[in-house]
């Protein structure tokens, strides 16, 4: 009896897995219904729209690790009581394995699949699934966003593995074995290669070649917001890879000129004077981007031009209007009604976030060491870009859409509205000024830095003009006469009549209300060169160009000494002397990067 | 070999048999033998947590003297209540020796045992460092790991399901509040009492009244004689003294120092009577008698600071006549607290930029409030009122409301940073720099008492930082001050310019 049911059971056993490795065979080929499979994935200009999109939505996860990793690990950011031990190991360079926020997995996972849309790009193109202009535009794009990503990769993570091809496991890149780690220096010669050879540089084109309905271009409105922010700007990182690569700064200030002149022949004339040229100040109605106090009352700080709409505030604050369109070049933007979720007030925000992290001492005593045209002995940019909430200081820089204009308490607490700031003019104009002042061009340099072209070129410079008048008729002052792409032209007259594509040019200082540096920096390269990066803290604090920067620097000059003492001073400063001095002695011997290791 | 598969077969199919058999057995006792014990999960073995604390005390034979006044007072069905309580229980012998007025006094009596109980679950080892707890009376008391209210602990953490019992070697009769002490006193430190009861007085509070109904307006008509507060003028102006929550060390000055100390100032607070006179000496001397915390004799420093931020120096020349704990701090009776003048009668310090009103108020576009910082780096705002538009005499005001009886010598700060614009160069000359424009502004006082005192139109140097004694002014009232800083009787710009960084009126004191 026992046999027999044993016999039974093996009988069982042996048709089911008869029947199952038989029929097994057709079940796996059939195509699934309701997902397009790999092999069917790129067939048209839209799914290669789908692919960018895509693309873009994940890059958008890495806004809070860029911040963290380019502020935080400077002198400008630091930790407060909320913040745990990865934060305090960003923040003191002693980063342990498992840190999740250097982890740098999560930007391979967008290489990965920018590898992924490059390859099939190529493929369609050779089997005429797309046109030349669709592929050059969209190849240039996903191709540019990789190397932005390898650039942020080398600057954390020193060597790291250049992968160009489509990868399956991420986590194969740990091993040296198959994939070789190639220097930061050797990674910013490829990357500028390769950079340079895309076909196309410009911004998307709106108009398309095809009549297709819908559209296929990518310059649209999405949700209620302008698509176009969301893309990189190629030649604006061509520049700062030449920037990086220290070899051809003429080149990188070619690249950036051609940004800076992208809307000068536009037929609305005040878009062609304003748009990436740091315009001046709207004295009468203050509809500008720059620190302004009321007509006739500069004295009175009652008189402040404090708005989401108007000053140098709203460039953090407005709505993707005319004035939004002069100043940025990218920024990415989170709102409450899609995915992903905005992380920076959770980072930033002491109302309804976690408020992980506040502006250091040293950031403070760098706005607070300023003076503003009318005496005012602070620079008005720190305090628009912190503020005192509830007893702590706030970097509010990234939560004007979302806290109320005048309370500064959330306007919902859920609508956690918000951007990633990524390029504007002013990091446009700093780098450009970086680059001239190393190939020569102090002067020029000097003038973007603090009031302009037109003032610093006006031929009495330093003098004041009230004292030493300018000839009414100005052909021969206020331009630079120099070759491209350092030739300038910021003429104001009237007899005979000029209005040439710079005059309004006010330079960063001139358009926060600051008086001018001593005009020896102009023949200073070094001096000069210290004070633009330390522009740069005062105007583009916390968006993701501090540590870059020190970093640049410290490369260029082979001087660890830059970027180790401003950050042991942070962290000294901020009450953290034990840690400052391992992380000086650490960053002073030329380890700068953080473990290639998760 | 099919011998040998046959062989372990059956082995294992008697192995299974076995394993079988034992458990079944083993289930059986299982299900019979845990019953009981399953059903006991929840039984208290331990009978001290079977009562409440009502019969933990009642059934403790050495707390039968304190159990008695419990059930008299009805606390007994408090501690039979679900909620949680910690009750400090004096024995026996403790009970014996408290006075016979607190135990006839019902109301006495009732203070007395909720002395000893508080609203909370607390054991001793909770008490680490010293525990302020409030009791059921509304003081609070400190338990220490050993004592409680310096009583000692006999026997500690007795659970009962409804709190924990701790017995005590001796009573702890309810103090007086700083307040109550006050009240309480009929020898000492009279004349600074009479002066701090003079000050009482009862108004109706509209969220406690009854309402009858509503008048014409809306408002609502309230009850006489409903709702009514007592409350203090005194303690409005220092510190609620009756408050158990708080604590402060509070100084009674003898009559004769409480003269003294009135001798000194009265002759700062002359005003058109003699009694308000009187009132207003009398509370300068004692706002600064009331020190936040507890300052226990031995530890007791040479200087305090004061609830309205004055210095209090004790122990200087003085003694200590007499000294109380109270529920919420500690009183001292002393010989004296010899304030320093200045520290009464203070100097006024008047921010320009604080202006209280103008000339017109049509000219905000000429009024600047400036943010500077001075040579030294120390960062201060002022007041600059100038340009096309002003006109002539304008001036900023100001208000004080407590201005002393006394000679003010008036200093003021004020910056000129006005400059020219200077002369461009011309073929044949060279340019002319920007100079200095001086302008004069004139600080004026009036008083409702006498006639205005004008110091008269003074020159404001370029770029001084220091205070510039403008003039002296003599107030023979004690009180309300207007004062005005106005700008030139011009109408011509940079003329008219007013510049006030800050007035200071230091007294003039022996």
């Amino acid at each position: 009896m026992k046999k027999y049911t044993n016999n039974h059971l093996v009988l069982a056993i042996l048709i089911i897995l008869g029947t199952a490795l038989t029929s097994c065979k057709k079940a796996f080929d059939l195509q699934p219904k309701s997902e397009v499979d790999i092999t069917n994935n790129y067939q048209n200009v839209y799914d290669v729209n789908a692919a960018v999109i895509g693309i873009y939505g994940q890059f958008m996860k890495l806004a809070e690790q860029y911040v963290v990793l380019n502020e935080l690990r400077g002198d400008l950011m630091e930790t407060t009581p909320n913040s745990d031990k990865y934060l305090l190991e960003i923040s003191q360079h002693k980063v342990t394995a498992g840190n999740p926020w250097a982890d740098p997995r999560p930007f391979y996972k967008v290489i990965v699949n920018c590898n992924d849309v490059l390859y099939n790009l190529k493929l369609m193109l050779a089997a005429n699934k797309i046109n030349q202009s669709d592929f050059d535009q969209r190849y240039s794009d996903v191709g540019a966003l990789r190397s932005f990503l390898y650039l942020q990769l080398g600057i954390h993570f020193g060597s790291v593995p250049y992968v160009t091809e489509p990868l399956a496991n991420i986590n194969d890149l740990k091993n040296t074995s198959k994939f070789e780690r190639v220097p930061f220096k050797s990674l910013i010669d490829s990357l500028v290669t390769f950079t340079a050879a895309l076909p196309y540089l410009e911004p998307y084109s709106a108009t398309t070649s095809t009549t297709s309905n819908p559209s296929t271009s990518l310059v649209t409105t999405a949700d209620g917001y302008l698509t176009k922010y969301n893309f990189i700007s190629k030649r604006c990182l061509l520049g700062d890879l030449y920037l990086w690569q220290g070899t051809n700064f003429k080149e990188a200030a070619r690249q950036y000129r051609i940004v800076m002149e992208y809307q000068t022949n536009n037929s609305n004339i005040t878009t062609g004077y304003q748009t990436y040229k740091i315009a001046m100040a709207d004295i009468a109605n203050n509809n500008d981007l720059t620190v302004g106090y009321l007509r006739n009352r500069t004295f009175d700080i009652n008189s402040l031009i404090n708005s989401n709409t108007q000053g140098w505030r709203s460039i953090f604050a407005r709505p993707q209007d005319a004035l939004y369109d002069t100043e940025w070049l990218w920024a990415m933007t989170f709102d409450s009604n899609f995915s992903p979720v905005d992380p920076f007030i959770d980072l930033f925000s002491n109302q309804g976030g976690r408020y992980l992290v506040q502006p250091s001492q040293n950031a403070i005593s760098n706005w607070n060491s300023q003076t503003q045209l009318n005496g005012f002995p602070f620079d008005q940019r720190g305090p628009f870009t912190y503020k005192v909430i509830n007893g702590n200081p706030v970097i509010v820089k990234y939560l004007y859409y979302y806290l109320d204009a005048n309370s500064f308490a959330p306007i919902k607490i859920l609508q956690q509205n918000g951007k990633w700031f990524l390029y504007r003019a002013e990091t446009l104009n700093l780098h450009y000024a970086e680059a001239a002042n190393r190939d020569g061009r102090g002067k020029l340099a000097f003038a973007m830095l603090n009031s302009g072209i037109k003032n610093i070129f006006n031929g009495v410079y330093p003098n004041p003009v009230t004292l030493y008048p300018l000839p009414t008729d100005v052909t021969n002052i206020e331009q630079t006469f120099d070759s491209p792409p350092y030739d300038f032209d910021a003429r104001q007259g009237d007899a005979p009549r000029y209005r040439s594509s710079w005059y309004q040019n006010t330079g960063i200082r001139g358009r926060a209300y600051l008086t001018d540096l001593n005009y020896s920096l102009a023949t200073n390269t070094q001096g000069l060169e210290d004070a633009l990066i330390q522009e740069s803290a005062l105007t583009l604090a916390y968006e993701g160009q501090r540590w870059p920067d020190l970093l640049r620097i410290a490369l260029r000059r082979n001087d660890p000494s830059f970027l180790a003492n401003k950050v042991a001073d942070r962290l000294n400063r901020d009450g953290f002397g034990a840690a400052a001095g391992a992380a000086q002695a650490k960053l002073s011997s030329g380890d700068y990067y953080l473990p290639f290791n998760w | 070999m099919p011998g040998l598969i046959n062989f372990t077969t059956k082995t294992m199919n008697k192995n299974i048999r076995h394993s079988c058999t034992t458990l079944f057995v083993l289930l059986v006792i299982f299900i019979t033998g845990c019953k009981d014990q399953w059903d006991q999960r929840d039984l208290i073995s331990d009978t001290a947590l079977q009562n409440n604390l009502s019969v933990q005390i009642a059934q403790n034979s050495d707390l039968s003297i304190f159990y008695q006044y419990v059930i008299k007072t009805g606390y007994d069905k408090i501690l039979a209540a679900s909620k949680t309580y910690t009750v400090f229980a004096p024995n026996n012998t403790a009970m014996q020796g408290v006075a016979s007025t607190i135990l006839t006094d019902s109301a006495k009596l009732k203070q007395f045992i909720g002395n000893h109980i508080v609203n909370l679950a607390i054991t001793t080892n909770m008490a680490a460092s010293p525990l302020r707890l409030k009791t059921l009376n509304g003081k609070n008391g400190v338990l220490t790991s050993g004592t409680f209210e310096g009583s000692n602990i006999l026997k500690a953490n007795l659970y009962a399901n409804n709190g924990i019992l701790h017995i005590i070697d001796a009573a702890v009769i309810p103090k007086m509040s700083i307040w109550e002490f006050i009240n309480s006193q009929t020898a000492l430190g009279q004349k600074q009492i009479a002066y701090i009861k003079s000050q009482n007085y009862v108004y109706q509070d509209t969220t406690l009244a009854t309402v009858t109904g509503v008048d014409g307006n809306g408002r609502p008509i309230l009850k006489p004689g409903t709702g009514l507060v007592n409350k203090n003028y005194y303690l409005d102006q220092t510190a609620d003294l009756r408050d158990e929550d708080q604590q402060f060390t509070y100084i009674i000055l003898t009559d004769a120092a409480f003269d003294a100390e009135n001798n000194k100032v009265t002759k700062y607070f002359t005003t058109s009577t003699a009694d308000s006179t009187k009132t207003l000496a009398a509370l300068n001397v004692t706002k600064d008698l009331v020190i936040p915390g507890v300052y226990q004799q031995p530890q007791l420093p040479d200087t305090l600071l004061s609830v309205k931020r004055v210095k209090v120096p004790l122990l200087r020349g003085t003694t200590i006549v007499q000294s109380y704990n109270a529920s919420n701090g500690i009183v001292y009776v002393m010989t004296g607290v010899n304030f320093r003048l200045t520290d009464k009668i203070p100097t006024i310090v008047i921010q320009g930029e604080d202006a209280a009103f103008f000339a017109r108020t049509d000219r905000a576009a000429n009024i600047a409030i400036r943010l500077r910082n001075d040579p030294s780096g120390v960062p201060y705002k002022d007041l600059f009122i100038s340009g096309t538009g002003l006109p002539a005499s304008f001036y900023s005001g100001y208000r004080v409301r407590d201005a002393n009886s006394v000679t003010y010598k008036v200093y003021q700060r004020a910056i000129n940073e006005q400059l020219s614009a200077g002369t461009a160069a011309t073929a044949t000359a060279p340019p002319v720099l920007p100079t200095p424009i001086l302008f004069n502004q004139q600080i004026s006082v009036f008083s409702p008492f006498t006639a205005v005192t004008n110091f008269g139109y003074q020159s404001v140097a370029y770029m001084n930082y220091n205070e510039v004694l403008v003039g002296t002014y003599v107030n023979t009232r004690y009180g309300y001050l207007k004062i005005t800083a106005s700008g030139a009787n011009s109408t011509s710009v940079n003329a008219n310019s007013i510049s006030l960084d800050y007035l200071k009126f230091v007294p003039v004191l022996p």
